[in-house]
């Protein structure tokens, strides 16, 4: 809960641009996140992310880890 | 023998002694208020005590659960050894009845006493009652808690037909879990609108539209007259006012939060919805904060008194409470609060206080999108995006900067509208 979007400061593993891909499983062992735990700039990038298309977020200040689902408009993976 | 009275300096105790700190609610403006206190004050004695029987979970994914579309393992944020390890007193199923603030103790519905140097009540609400017959009866659900959740996910998917009151933002959640369930479903609100003090009709529209297609008819004009029941004191009919009967063997009611101020009662501290802050998030007592749901606090940005009901604003108002606790007047909260609405294929969001203004300004783009925005002596305080929401940052910065846009409202609702569209003062933002 120490970052901008709501993740543990442990998983900064995200070291370039990730992308999204819509998921419709979600496993047990997920970290799933809401849209509105997400920063600004998170929560814009992520409405204007194409369908499996690159996601527009600092990787050096998101907290999002690949393998993070968020509940968007669908459940979108970040990989 | 003479006694001696000893007056420690507060700053001395705060740095020498360990101050102890009690914080009433494990939602998510207790937990964070617990974090930031914890990395605050390493030696502090820090509890947090919740009526509740499970600790911090993600209250705003509840809803998901209940589609049948998340498991319930990653709605859990803390474990309890998430408390140990911060050396945090976690205390479950403790109902705080009573606080005395000249003796600085809270005590719990067992007789058990708490002390405490400063105390944060980040007690959130509890969903109001409709006050109709048999609205207590069996099938009738709120929905608040994780608990909550299991229940009306266990019953929904037995249901075979519902009925959904309460036209806003919590009615929704209720209203797409239906859907998502496959349970065909009525909508029964007051009015010809979706959340109508927000919403214009043709913002509405796109929402009663998405409904719709998700089987859940709208009802406008509607409400509940009373309820039905079986034998067994199961629900198997909604009366709305016009006498139109409505069967549904599930129920779900979310017409407004009812703040949880029983225990300010006769304490002195200040409270009329909400608890009164100042934008430290302190009360009128020195040694007590609030943060959350609970509070109505000094917004700086609209110059009164505000609450908001999100999970942003609740988070950012237990950091902000903490750091005060620790130190008064290091931080104040100064926050656009948003809440968007994730079931539908177009996206939804809201932001600041939408409901609130002398003046609005909208447009509507396609059959999918839209804008609404509130304003307040020629400033933005809120608004409504569906469909597109990359404006959210100009606008909020807009708000968060009191730019007076008086006589251009029309050019804020351009559907490619940019910061420099907007004349003289306020393009120099
Ligand atoms: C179904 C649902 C969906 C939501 N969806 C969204 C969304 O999409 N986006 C968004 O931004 N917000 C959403 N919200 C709102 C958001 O969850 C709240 O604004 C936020 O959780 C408030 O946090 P809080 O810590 O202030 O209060 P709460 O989460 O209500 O926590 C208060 C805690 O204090 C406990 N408590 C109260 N009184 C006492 C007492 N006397 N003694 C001991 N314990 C006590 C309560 O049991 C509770 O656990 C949603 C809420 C619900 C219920």
């Amino acid at each position: 809960m120490s970052s901008q979007d709501g993740q543990p400061t442990s998983v900064a593993d995200v070291t370039t641009p990730p992308t999204v891909v819509p998921v419709s499983d979600v496993p047990s062992s997920a970290r799933v996140h809401h849209f509105d735990e997400l920063s600004e700039r998170t929560q814009v990038a992520l409405s204007t992310a194409t369908p499996t298309g690159r996601l527009d977020i600092d990787p050096s200040t998101t907290r999002l880890s690949r393998g993070d689902i968020v509940v968007f408009t669908e459940y979108l993976r970040i990989q | 023998m003479r006694e001696i009275a000893i007056h420690i300096n507060p700053e001395y105790k705060r740095r020498v002694m360990s101050q102890s700190y009690v914080i009433v609610g494990d939602g998510i403006a207790g937990a964070s208020a617990a974090e930031t206190l914890r990395e605050e004050e390493p030696d502090a004695d820090i509890t947090i005590i919740t009526d509740e029987g499970e600790p911090l979970y993600n209250r705003i994914l509840i809803k998901e659960f209940a589609k049948g579309k998340l498991p319930e393992a990653p709605i859990s944020i803390h474990e309890e050894s998430w408390y140990d390890d911060r050396d945090v007193d976690l205390v479950l199923n403790t109902l705080i009845t009573d606080i005395d603030p000249e003796g600085h103790t809270v005590t719990a519905h067992d007789g058990t006493e708490f002390d405490y140097d400063k105390l944060l009540l980040a007690i959130g609400g509890t969903p109001t009652q409709l006050p109709v017959e048999n609205s207590d009866a069996d099938g009738i659900h709120h929905f608040w808690t994780f608990q909550d959740a299991r229940d009306i996910k266990d019953h929904i998917e037995q249901a075979d037909n519902s009925v959904v009151i309460g036209a806003g933002l919590l009615g929704i959640d209720l209203a797409a879990i239906t859907a998502a369930q496959d349970v065909e479903g009525k909508y029964l609100m007051r009015g010809k609108a979706w959340w109508r003090y927000a919403l214009s009709q043709d913002g509405a529209e796109i929402i009663h539209n998405a409904l719709r297609e998700r089987n859940v008819e709208p009802v406008f004009d509607s409400g509940v007259d009373h309820f039905e029941v079986d034998d067994d004191g199961h629900v198997t009919t909604a009366v709305d006012p016009n006498d139109d009967h409505y069967d549904a063997d599930f129920v779900g009611i979310a017409i407004g939060l009812n703040f949880n101020t029983e225990i300010i009662d006769g304490t002195g501290i200040d409270y009329d919805n909400g608890i009164h802050t100042d934008e430290y998030m302190r009360t009128n007592h020195e040694d007590i904060f609030a943060a959350g749901d609970i509070t109505e606090f000094h917004d700086l940005i609209l110059g009164e008194r505000a609450q908001n009901g999100a999970w942003g604003s609740a988070k950012e108002q237990g950091t902000i409470a903490a750091k005060n606790m620790v130190e008064y007047g290091s931080e104040e909260f100064r926050w656009v609060s948003s809440y968007s609405i994730t079931h539908f294929d177009f996206p939804f969001l809201s932001f600041g206080h939408p409901t609130l203004g002398d003046d609005h300004v909208e447009a509507k783009y396609s059959d999918t999108e839209w804008r609404r925005l509130a304003i307040k002596d020629g400033k933005i305080v809120g608004g409504v995006l569906i469909g597109d929401l990359s404006p959210q940052t100009k606008y909020k910065k807009l708000m968060r900067e009191q730019v007076d846009v008086s006589g251009q409202k029309e050019v804020l609702v351009k559907q490619d509208f940019e910061l420099d569209d907007l004349e003289g003062a306020a393009a120099e933002q």
